[in-house]
């Protein structure tokens, strides 16, 4: 383990907010990557649906997720710059 | 009044017996100051069961082994088997543990506290324990007196600490003393008779004390100062073994169903340990003796014999028993049937679980959904559609029309038979539920989600009286607002239903998504009322009823929303921190709407009808 890999984990150990912002960003990490698999799979649902109805709900759901992802980034972007 | 009697007679005894003997008053002191110190070092680690102890359980006990192992950690390193056994009552209660795994806690549990009296035979009584108990008094009670939660726990675990010590040093010096005076191994008895008549002193003894371990420390004292004989000091043993279920016993008394099968299987599993070990102790006596020779125990060191002696028969019962789980479960389960319960009777909330919050909180959650699964049935008689088929999402599509026939529905009986008495429950069990700053942030919401939901009920009370009216109307474009009014919220009905069932990989997805639909019905907002007026489609007296219902459906489907946001997802604090910060706001999801041009879907108008 490189000696800035070990620091930081020492830091971890002895900082419970330092814990909690790793596990938080861990978290979102893993969320965002589990939110663009299902925009994938929107998309695809999307272009494979000719109902307009149904289109306009997969649609309306696909921004909505869009915008959910983009403030996931931006979160995931400030807890990078305060850790 | 029995109580009173019992009370008053133990207090004749005891005073006179420190009237007649110094030495007993500084015995007895010492059961007092040890017992005082288990309740210090069980108060210590409470501070700790607000999350820690917890999150180790719900790990560590997914399967048996592990949840044994759980028992024996645990209670070997809080040496209190009643803590371990009342926290794993009120995760089993809260449905957060399963039985066999409960059992596996209390076997390991068993075992775990058979280390006390090691502790005490093998490290009490060879050293100055006073010399120890002081400082841990002084710096216990220096922590006790600091703001912080952790700290004040670390506080009252050395206090206990110190206390158990010290009450160990007065029950040492006691014997000793009293010895020089009586000689009570002139009572011993051997034999069958003995071996019975021990065990049920020592049953009685954890009875009065309520803690085997307090049994225990006495019984080895004793034997260390030579005032019991070894022979009588096992089968005391296995009596204060016997009688440690006791606790149990009253601790499941408040618990639900699932509380009392696991002191019931604490009981099975005592009782049979201790048969055996009466049974076969002239076994376990050699086997206590080859043991010896292989840990090196010397040939007259009783004390520490009894402490492999007390391992031993909780070994073999473990041994016994831990094959049998699958069945004692199945036996517990035929046997002890839950009572018979309304609707409206709590499913999980008891007031076993008041003392540990974080699964009285998680309970509270499981029965707002209960809460919500009688709403729904209300609601679903209300909007005429069938409750199951609504549930099952069996035609939906003919939500699109009008019902064939309507007929008003007697909310408020329904209201005061299968919501208010379960309503009312949650908010008592909330109200009495000890918490901690975190944890009350908690309280709050879940008693605002209850509210919510008693809130949206109450709205469609309201709701039904033009609801019956208009879903009929001659008039075809006010039956078709109140079609859709009806048709949205049995839809907003089913998909929550779909939530709390099986919440899928992103709520916060689902619930904007149903946001944003609840956003685009609004009949205001969207330009359909205007449009229904100035077309002259309906009365303007019709049009403020309209109106007003719409603000209802409006309601009745943001405090659904509101209530699902909170019940439908497990409590963890990073998850909800983050779904918070995700989550669209209102103007966000407004300017989506905008953006995609999204109208309202509605049911269609059959030609020969708007003619």
């Amino acid at each position: 383990m490189k000696v800035s890999k070990l620091i930081e984990k020492l830091g971890d150990l002895l900082s419970a907010d330092r814990r909690r912002q790793h596990e938080k960003r861990d978290k979102l990490k893993s969320l965002l990557r589990q939110m663009k698999a299902q925009q994938q799979a929107l998309q695809q649902q999307l272009d494979d649906e000719d109902d307009a109805d149904k289109r306009a709900g997969l649609e309306l759901k696909l921004q909505i997720l869009i915008e959910q992802r983009k403030k996931g980034i931006r979160l995931r972007k400030t807890l990078k710059a305060e850790g | 009044m029995s109580r009173i009697v019992l009370l008053a007679t133990v207090f004749l005894l005891l005073s006179y017996g420190f009237w007649v003997s110094a030495d007993f008053k500084e015995i007895v002191a010492g059961v007092a100051i040890f017992l005082f110190g288990m309740m210090s070092l069980e108060e210590g680690f409470k501070a700790f069961t607000g999350g820690t102890l917890e999150r180790l359980l719900q790990r560590t006990t997914d399967r048996l082994w592990k949840s044994f192992l759980f028992g024996v950690v645990s209670t070997t390193l809080m040496q209190s088997s009643s803590l371990v056994s009342v926290i794993t009552i009120s995760f089993l209660s809260a449905g957060l543990l399963g039985l066999a795994q409960g059992i596996g806690i209390i076997f390991g549990a068993n075992l775990g506290s058979t280390t006390g009296a090691w502790l005490v035979a093998g490290f009490g009584l060879k050293v100055d324990i006073a010399a120890y108990a002081m400082p841990m008094l002084v710096f216990g009670v220096v922590l006790m007196f600091n703001r912080s939660k952790s700290l004040k726990g670390v506080g009252y675990v050395l206090a206990g600490l110190g206390f158990l010590f010290l009450g160990i040093h007065y029950m040492k010096t006691g014997f000793e003393a009293f010895g020089q005076t009586i000689d009570l191994a002139e009572y011993a008895v051997s034999g069958l008779k003995g071996l019975l008549l021990f065990t049920a002193i020592g049953m009685f003894a954890t009875v009065v004390m309520q803690s085997s371990h307090a049994t225990m420390v006495l019984i080895i004292t004793a034997l260390a100062a030579q005032q019991i004989t070894y022979e009588n000091a096992l089968a005391l043993s296995i009596g204060a073994n016997v009688g440690t279920t006791i606790t149990a016993l009253i601790g499941s008394i408040s618990a639900n169903i699932e509380g009392r099968r696991l002191a019931a299987a604490h009981l099975i599993f005592n009782v049979t340990t201790g048969l055996v070990a009466l049974v076969f102790i002239g076994q376990f006596e050699q086997a206590v003796e080859i043991g010896s020779s292989w840990v090196g125990i010397a040939a007259d060191d009783h004390t520490l014999k009894l402490a492999l002696f007390h391992s031993l028969f909780n070994l073999a019962g473990i041994m016994l028993m831990m094959p049998l789980t699958g069945r004692l479960v199945g036996v517990l389960e035929t046997y002890l049937k839950p009572k018979p319960r309304t609707v409206s009777s709590p499913k999980f909330i008891n007031d076993s679980m008041i003392e540990m919050p974080d699964a009285a909180l998680e309970a509270a959650r499981k029965e707002i959904q209960h809460l919500f699964g009688n709403v729904f049935d209300i609601m679903a008689l209300v909007l005429h559609t069938d409750p199951i088929r609504l549930r099952k999402g069996e035609s939906l599509e003919g939500l699109a029309n009008p019902p064939e026939r309507v007929r008003s529905i007697d909310v408020d009986d329904y209201y005061q038979r299968r919501v208010k008495p379960l309503h009312g429950s949650i908010l008592d069990f909330l109200a009495r539920t000890e918490t901690n700053a975190v944890q009350s942030r908690q309280a709050f919401i879940l008693r605002a989600a209850s509210q919510e939901l008693v809130e949206a009920l109450k709205d469609l009370k309201h709701l039904q009286k033009n609801l019956v009216r208009f879903l009929t109307s001659p008039n075809p474009h006010l039956r078709r607002e109140y079609v859709a009014i009806r048709q949205n919220l049995a839809l907003l009905l089913h998909e929550l239903h779909e939530l709390s069932t099986a919440p899928d990989a992103n709520p916060t997805l689902t619930l904007d998504v149903l946001r944003a639909g609840l956003e685009s019905h609004d009949i205001v907002g969207n330009g359909t009322l205007d449009s229904l007026i100035r077309e002259k489609r309906i009365s303007a007296e019709i049009a403020t009823s309209l109106m007003n219902d719409n603000a209802y459906a409006h309601d009745i489907a943001s405090n659904l929303l509101a209530m699902a946001k909170v019940v439908f997802m497990p409590f963890e604090r990073l998850g909800h921190e983050i779904d918070r910060e995700l989550r669209l706001e209102n103007h966000e999801i407004a300017a989506l709407l905008a953006a995609s041009g999204r109208q309202r879907t509605q049911p269609e108008v059959r030609p020969h009808e708007s003619q």
